[in-house]
């Protein structure tokens, strides 16, 4: 029983990993199953990347998501994944972040067309994103914990 | 909505019951940030009409088969629901697509789209 909290934590970040892996495999779904085009568009409204790269991201982004959600769930190369996972939603705060401080009335793409960038759309990717940091950080301090308990 | 956008949809509405849809479209549209700002929009329409037909345009605006047909189309858009404009509504395979609003609405991006679902 003294290792319940340890235990709590570890169940904790299983369940937000696996959260986290099906949240991107949803959003990897409702850009395949579309014409990536449409995702191009939403990409494009940004005004961020040249078209070039609009659409080698439209067409690749999504596999990317879907690829990472599997990861994320089978619980292989946990640092990697969560780390990549980390700083791709950080990358969509960034550039949500950045289409509203710039006044452009744009829909997000996280999930499809049809939802503008909004203070909801920040604030869900923000807690995605700091499930995954936090995630993250256990991936990393697991194993020293254990190193101590182990170690004496 | 825009604020002279019920008023245009009434002045091209009562052309198209002249039968002048086409022209008073063509104009409305060639001439959107004239009467955008004044809110002109019967004016400009004139252009494109006789003097009878300018004085049946007036009495058609508020006719009933000239609001049904706005309120037709305004349902329609909800329904869509048609987010801004310019919106494409693209139908295939009975799922719809809505392209636009808040999208940028580029000629690549569409014609990739089409394309991407014809190949399919």
């Amino acid at each position: 029983m003294t290792s319940s909290p340890n235990k709590v934590l570890r169940i904790t970040t299983v369940v937000l990993r696996v959260v986290v892996g099906l949240v991107f495999i949803y959003a990897a779904y409702v850009k395949l199953r579309d014409p990536w085009a449409l995702f191009a568009m939403s990409i494009d409204s940004y005004g961020i990347l040249p078209l070039r790269w609009v659409e080698f991201v439209a067409r690749t982004l999504p596999w990317f998501e879907a690829l990472l959600g599997v990861v994320l769930i089978s619980g292989y190369f946990q640092r990697l994944a969560t780390g990549t996972g980390t700083l791709l939603i950080l990358g969509f705060i960034g550039a949500m972040a950045w289409a509203k401080l710039h006044g452009k009335q744009i829909d997000c793409g996280c999930f499809g067309p049809g939802e503008a960038i909004g203070v909801w759309s920040i604030l869900r990717d923000a807690s995605i994103g700091a499930a995954l940091l936090f995630v993250t950080v256990m991936s990393f301090w697991k194993p020293r914990k254990a190193e101590r308990a182990y170690g004496d | 909505m825009h604020p002279y956008g019920r008023k245009a949809a009434e002045v091209v509405a009562a052309a198209a019951q002249l039968g002048k849809y086409e022209q008073a479209a063509d104009i409305a549209f060639a001439k959107q940030q004239e009467w955008g700002a004044s809110g002109k929009i019967e004016e400009t329409v004139d252009n494109v009409l006789t003097s009878a037909e300018q004085q049946k345009l007036k009495g058609l605006m508020q006719s009933p088969a000239v609001q049904q047909t706005i309120t037709h189309d305004v349902n329609e858009g909800k329904a869509v629901p048609v987010p801004g404009t310019p919106t494409l509504v693209v139908t295939y395979r009975l799922k719809r697509y809505t392209l636009g609003g808040r999208e940028v609405l580029k000629y690549e991006w569409v014609k990739a789209m089409l394309d991407d679902l014809l190949s399919k």
